[in-house]
């Protein structure tokens, strides 16, 4: 029993005080309540907002794709939900990160362009479309990891962005290489049937 | 005109029934300048939707699109800390979703009529900087939605030929029955947000307003 008292009395010694600093510069608060912390890094803020304009960028090519693959002489309707589906979820990406800014404290909203448009409006075929949505996907990856690397003193944005937005643009450029592999075969001899039938299975 | 629209009309659907009956002959005949090209003949434009009113339908597209962006950074602009304000936030998030479905309806819509939206999403985005106060947010949200009524209101009233300029007018009663509906939605926002502004506005004093504003942000989560 003395042995436990002597033990518990040098833990309680050995705890170390909280030290609360108010106003701590480092906060980049400017000595006014904010939810920035001496981790926020404006070079990684500004990063993230450029990256929500090329998401809201990839949007609207694919909102473009959505359109000529609807389109009475081409009607691959299957095709087409999956750019319409890419268009919101590019979209959803750009409100994921643009929350993401507001939840660190980010107070600047200026993250819009001054104008949007889409890379293209029509395709050959769709092998084409799903190639171009490959690449894009692919642009948009090495733009987050861009981004991971201007937030490199910033360890909870990389980690985010990382696990969050690096996932979702693997999984993309995953799935649009599983379609381009599918349709390749069944386009190899009698295209317009193949992709005809591609589209069905979508 | 009636027999010649008519003639018109069902020679236009003829031409696509010859030109579907030659490649049939061209594909059993074995020839080798098979041409399955059909869209000429075979295509969805009927009615006077592509001729007469597509430009100004893709106008009111690009309003949409236009829309859903400044709501999304107005919505953000809510949710910073320094404004804190997440009934708004989630007043302009729904209504930047509201417009992008919109926008992506008018999509499908032009795209059924048989036309393309090409060079039709191209977007300009208002320079101001999007930081309104709650109030007067209310304020601009209205003026876009009664802004967009007025559109509709203009598309429909083109669709019907009822504008006082209707000379070489066409009429296109699909067009009229969807701009309508988008009318009937118009007019629910118009009168939502003029409630709410109302309803805020009324509880200002010369000595406080920011009790009533955090309640009213409140109720609306």
């Amino acid at each position: 029993m003395k042995r436990l008292l002597i033990v518990l009395a040098l833990t309680a010694a050995a705890q170390a005080t909280l030290q609360v600093n108010y106003n701590d510069p480092q906060d980049k608060c400017e000595g006014q309540p904010c939810a920035k912390n001496f981790n926020y890094d404006e070079g990684c803020a500004t990063a993230i907002r450029n990256q929500i304009s090329r998401e809201l960028e990839a949007s609207f090519t694919y909102l473009a794709a959505g359109a000529h693959f609807a389109q009475d002489n081409v009607n691959r309707p299957g095709v087409s939900k999956i750019f319409f589906d890419h268009a919101k979820e590019e979209r959803e990406h750009a409100i994921k990160l643009a929350d993401y800014l507001s939840m660190r404290g980010d107070r600047d909203t200026s993250y819009l362009q001054a104008s949007y448009a889409p890379l293209k409006y029509s395709w050959t075929n769709v092998m084409e479309g799903l190639t171009d949505a490959l690449a894009i996907e692919k642009v948009v990856t090495r733009h987050v990891s861009e981004t991971i690397d201007a937030c490199g003193s910033d360890w909870h944005a990389a980690d985010w962005l990382t696990a969050d937005m690096l996932d979702e643009q693997h999984k993309g450029s995953r799935e649009f290489s599983g379609h381009i592999t599918k349709l390749a075969r069944m386009v190899a001899s009698q295209p317009n049937l193949g992709e005809y039938l591609f589209d069905k299975e979508l | 005109m009636r027999v010649l629209l008519l003639t018109l009309l069902v020679g236009g659907a003829l031409a696509c029934q010859n030109r579907l009956d030659t490649v049939v002959q061209e594909a059993i005949g074995g020839a080798t300048d098979l041409s399955t090209s059909v869209h000429d003949d075979c295509n969805s434009d009927v009615g006077t939707f592509l001729a007469a009113h597509a430009p100004s339908y893709k106008k009111v597209l690009r309003k949409s699109l236009s829309l859903s962006l400044k709501y999304l950074a107005i919505s953000s602009h809510f949710g910073s800390d320094l404004n804190h304000r997440l009934g708004f936030k989630k007043l302009f998030r729904e209504a930047s979703d509201e417009r992008f479905d919109q926008a992506i309806d008018m999509i499908k819509y032009v795209i059924k009529r048989g036309g393309n939206v090409k060079q039709a999403l191209s977007v300009q985005v208002t320079a101001a900087p999007l930081r309104p106060q709650a109030l007067s947010s209310l304020g601009l949200a209205l003026a876009d939605a009664k802004d967009m009524y007025a559109e509709q209101a203009q598309l429909h009233s083109a669709a019907l030929c009822l504008s006082p300029s209707a000379a070489g007018c066409s009429v296109d009663a699909d067009l009229a029955h969807q701009s309508q509906d988008a009318i009937e939605s118009e007019v629910e926002r118009v009168n939502e947000l003029a409630s709410k502004a109302n309803q805020l506005a009324a509880m200002f004093t010369t000595t406080e307003y920011s009790l009533a504003e955090h309640l009213f942000d409140q109720h609306l989560l």
